[in-house]
């Protein structure tokens, strides 16, 4: 055969292979098309399974916002553009990320910002380079078109990958994914992340507990105490759970955890001195003797009693400028000793005696939800229906009336003669023009002759012409001319309601809450338990001249709506009048003992904020740190001997000098009771070879408030009314 | 030798810049797929210019050993890009597994191909036949013929019929058509042995059987398993061609398909038109 020969056959395969090509190529294009035509659910477009959680998404545009409605509906995609903002949005509609979801990491640029430049400092104190960058300029990207892209919008896809694996999530953020912002060399977390600073970052631990101080102090003073106390804690676990998904540590609940020791404290039990309970409403005792040679005219007032004007009292006193000025006069005098106080403060004393008067007048007549004007009033902030029952709501009124009725029997006829117009008036023109003659009260009143009246009775001339009858406890018995009633009240022959107190002031104000006064004959003569004493597991009583709330016990609903409403106020002012309550309820010594072992926080506009909860379901270690993550439950397994002490190193209990703290008026910070965790504990394991250290793997992406989007569903009125 | 190992260096050089490149694009938040994508398609755009300067050498610039050797470098660069577009795991859908399956067809054929080409042609100038290999079925036919007559005559001379019986029995078959294509073409002998096996048994058995008949026919079995030897080594340096470029040619209508379906689904990733709030410029 010749070489034509050859090349024949040589063309004639070539012609036979490129037939057989041409016509498999055809085929395939028919099979394609034959495909997409009868392949309803479009399998043959998709280029993978979707994730378990996007399995029932069937329409393709409802993540695809380039693909039209059909079955050919995607081919007009093809060559538009991409619109990633349009598809984060589709991705929106489920998921919610917060105010600044096509943000770097769903956070507001401003607050990015702010958190960029802090990390920026922290790491340039500790020696390292900034971590954050914007990618590198160079030649790749200027023919990407990348140069000086910023990073401030991300489509969701750019990490999120779907139609990947039929049992895969849909991500695929790696470690490079973290480096296009994050540029300094992360190889590896055991060779190239910094060294923690204070980690775990989640602030102070919402309860004070000082680990050491308990191991070493108070739980052997706790046993030599209480021999037979069984619940005192052997093991971490005795206080500590896992959550239900193991990932946080919570505390226990008090009455497991704490209640053994820290319940008497609460309760009041371990207090030896002073009241147990809280005065929420007081006659506060006053310097009578001088007020009644300076004739002022506070009307019936206990002599016996020394009380004090409670913070809590002066809130519902406090209903405007006016009465917040006197609140704040009155609060610098000591009102058991009136010599030095000039007429101003003396005045102020009446007009807050009768203020008194007036408020248990009105608790005692008037609707209970008066005080909740009172409230709105005497503070800038509102005041919920539900607040108020807390701290108002459970006082009965039989403890209110027994009050008013044992400490100023003719409470309601002193008002109704207080309410006279031109009475306060009269009364301080009068007072002031003798203080002008005389230069001097007493000296003057001793000149000038008075009526023969009884000896407990007082003449005081009223500028109208006529002239005032003050009882010895200036009560205005009469005014204007002597009727005969007023005649018959001078001889003694109306009966006295001051004496009816005054013969047994002890004995009727000590009658437990809502009783009254009278004494059970058929009693057996045991000495009567008081009422502080009966009040063991809280509520209201009266003692003295007061009326205390004693706390319930842990979580007491009148202590923590107090606290909470007084923490509001911004700072101490003069006319501030929640600042003392919230001083006073968080003193260490105060009647439940909150701030003992709650802590509190002061926002930028100095208002405080007690942290009632422990760190747990609600405030968790990443919730606060942000960025970090940490899971317990799969370090659990991996502890050795020293169990949670491999990673939780004591510190040493801190020595507190007790007088100090006794005296200190402020809530003293928490200070931490471990050291903080190091790098060097987590690489023993997280290293090359051992467990991951990916980025991800402590770290979160999205750290804004997440959360499933509400759909509003219209009520379907419409519907029921045509089913009728 | 030495050119071989230029263009490993050359291939794994390019794969080690597109591979570069990936990190790269990851690192801008730019997904890498859609730049190996374009590679592997301008790599399989290069293979295709071999067949362009088949057909048409006038449009396509050089000689076709230099576009023959373009071809296989750029082969090889494209097995390894592949692996790198489909990030070394194995398809999930149809049309995923379509062109996976296409392209593992496209590039096995061609390595197969390469190799019969390269060990072929020096088997054959080897193999001790003297025909060209345009008339091998010509050398086969007269074997053929010149068996039929030896077996004849071995009756007519000594009354013997061991060697008729041993042509109808197993030399028939084996005369008739090429055999063994793949001992062949795995170049053993074991089919060769056999039959040499039953003509020496025939002759042990049938003592009145002509031993120079018999010898005569041993040389006609060799002669015809060197020419099925050819033949089926011929015959390879032509077969892996039909699966090559029919695999070649679906390859690229999936492949334009695949292009088509990747733009119209792809969701935007960074999006930098959008973005408003530029972070990093007060730094």
């Amino acid at each position: 055969m010749t070489d034509n020969a050859k090349d024949r056959t040589g063309a004639k395969h070539r012609q036979l292979t490129g037939r057989v090509a041409r016509w498999t190529a055809i085929l395939t294009a028919g099979v394609v098309a034959l495909s997409l035509a009868y392949d309803v659910e479009r399998k043959i477009l998709t280029p993978g399974p979707l994730s378990p959680e996007h399995r029932a998404v069937k329409d393709c545009g409802a993540c695809h916002s380039n693909v039209g409605q059909g079955q050919f509906g995607w081919v007009s995609a093809i060559l538009s553009r991409t619109d990633s903002h349009a598809d984060n949005t589709r991705c929106l509609s489920c998921h919610n990320l917060g105010d600044a979801p096509h943000s770097s990491h769903s956070l507001p640029a401003s607050r990015l910002k702010k958190t960029t430049k802090r990390k920026q400092e922290e790491l340039a104190v500790a020696g390292d380079a900034a971590t954050l960058a914007n990618t590198a300029n160079g030649l790749l990207d200027a023919a990407l078109g990348t140069s000086g892209r910023n990073h401030a919008s991300i489509g969701c896809a750019t990490c999120h990958k779907e139609h990947l694996h039929a049992d895969g999530a849909a991500h695929t953020a790696t470690d490079r994914t973290c480096n296009a912002c994050h540029q300094v060399g992360f190889t590896s977390f055991q060779s190239d992340h910094p060294d923690f600073t204070g980690y775990p970052s989640g602030g102070p631990a919402p309860i004070k507990y000082d680990h050491a101080k308990h191991f070493s102090e108070h739980f052997e003073k706790a046993r030599t105490k209480q021999p037979d106390l069984k619940s005192m804690p052997k093991t971490c676990t005795d206080c500590h759970t896992p959550d239900a998904r193991g990932q946080k540590l919570l505390l226990k609940p008090f009455d497991v955890a704490c209640s053994a020791c820290h319940l008497p404290q609460i309760v009041g039990a371990d207090r030896a001195t002073g009241p147990k309970g809280l005065s929420l409403l007081a006659l506060p005792g006053l310097d009578i003797e001088t007020l009644r040679s300076r004739g002022a005219p506070i009307g019936n007032w206990p002599e016996e009693s020394e009380a004090e004007l409670s913070p809590l009292m002066q809130v519902l006193l406090a209903r405007d400028r006016k009465r917040r000025t006197m609140l704040a006069t009155i609060n610098k005098l000591d009102l058991l000793d009136l010599q030095a106080a000039t007429d101003t403060e003396t005045a102020a004393v009446v007009d807050m005696v009768w203020e008194i008067k007036e408020l248990l007048h009105e608790l005692s007549t008037v609707k209970v939800s008066n005080l909740l004007k009172r409230l709105r009033a005497a503070t800038s902030n509102p005041v919920e229906r539900e607040e108020i029952t807390r701290m108002l709501g459970t006082l009965p009124r039989d403890v209110l009336l027994a009050s008013a009725r044992s400490w100023l029997p003719s409470l309601s006829q002193e008002i109704a003669r207080h309410q006279r117009p031109g009475w306060q008036k009269a009364f301080r023109a009068k007072y002031a023009k003798r203080q002008a003659r005389k230069g001097g009260g007493d000296e003057a009143r001793a000149d000038k002759p008075e009526p023969a009246v009884k000896p407990d009775i007082k003449l005081v001339h009223n500028p109208k012409g006529g002239r005032w009858y003050v009882s010895v406890l200036g009560e205005i018995v009469q005014e204007g001319l002597e009727p005969e009633g007023t005649r018959k009240a001078i001889r003694g022959e109306v009966e006295q309601p001051r004496k009816v107190a005054a013969k047994r002031p002890r004995q009727a104000a000590s009658q437990p809450a809502g009783k009254t006064a009278q004494t059970n004959n058929d009693q057996p003569r045991s000495k009567p338990v008081d009422d502080e004493t009966w009040s063991v597991y809280g509520g209201w009583y009266r003692k003295d001249y007061a009326i205390y709330y004693r706390p319930a016990g842990h979580a007491d609903n009148f202590l923590r709506a107090w606290l909470d409403f007084s923490a509001t106020a911004p700072s101490r002012k003069d006319d501030n009048v929640l600042a003392p309550v919230f001083e006073a309820l968080t003193h260490e010594d105060a009647q439940g003992r909150c701030i003992k072992c709650h802590t509190v926080t002061r926002g930028p506009d100095n208002t405080a904020r007690v942290v009632w909860g422990a760190r747990g379901a609600k405030q968790s270690i990443q919730e606060s740190a942000g960025f970090t993550r940490f899971s317990h439950a799969p370090h659990l397994s991996m502890l050795a001997k020293r169990g949670c002490l491999t990673c939780h190193e004591l510190l040493k209990p801190k020595k507190t000098n007790k007088a100090a703290a006794s005296n200190q008026s402020k809530p003293v910070p928490n200070p931490p009771s471990f050291k903080p965790i190091t790098k060097v504990t987590c690489v023993a394991c997280h290293a090359s070879g051992k467990a991951p250290q990916d980025c991800r793997q402590c770290h979160t992406y999205h750290i804004a408030p997440t959360g499933p989007p509400l759909t509003p569903t219209r009520l379907p009125v419409e519907a029921v009314n045509e089913q009728n | 030798m030495r050119t071989f190992l230029l263009k490993a260096l050359m291939v794994t050089l390019a794969f080690a810049g597109v591979f570069w490149l990936t990190r790269a694009f990851e690192l801008r938040l730019l997904d890498p797929v859609f730049m190996t994508g374009w590679v592997l398609a301008a790599a399989m755009a290069l293979q295709l210019m071999l067949r362009l300067k088949k057909h048409m050498p006038q449009l396509v610039p050089g000689g076709l050993p230099g576009w023959t050797q373009r071809h296989i470098a750029t082969g090889l660069f494209a097995v390894l890009i592949f692996a790198l577009h489909i990030s070394f795991s194995l398809p999930e859908t149809a049309l995923e597994w379509a062109l996976f399956t296409l392209f593992a067809a496209v590039a096995a054929s061609g390595l197969i191909g390469l190799y019969l080409v390269n060990v072929i042609p020096l088997k054959l100038e080897n193999d001790g036949t003297s025909e060209p290999s345009e008339e091998t079925p010509a050398a086969r036919a007269r074997i053929a013929a010149s068996a039929v007559r030896l077996a004849i005559h071995s009756v007519e001379q000594s009354g013997s019929r061991a060697i008729v019986d041993l042509y109808t029995e197993r030399l028939h078959e084996f005369f008739d058509r090429p055999r063994h294509a793949l001992a062949h073409l795995q170049g053993s002998r074991r089919p060769l042995k056999q039959l040499v096996f039953a003509i020496d048994a025939a002759d042990r058995e049938d003592r009145l059987s002509p031993h120079d008949a018999l010898d005569e026919m041993k040389a006609l079995v060799r002669s015809k398993y060197a020419l099925d030897s050819r033949h089926a080594h011929e015959l390879a340096l032509k077969a892996w061609l039909f699966v090559h470029l029919p695999a070649t040619y679906a390859l690229m209508v999936l492949t334009l398909f695949h292009v088509c379906t990747v733009y119209a689904f792809t969701l935007g990733g960074l999006d930098a038109t959008a973005a408003t709030a530029a972070i990093y410029e007060a730094r």
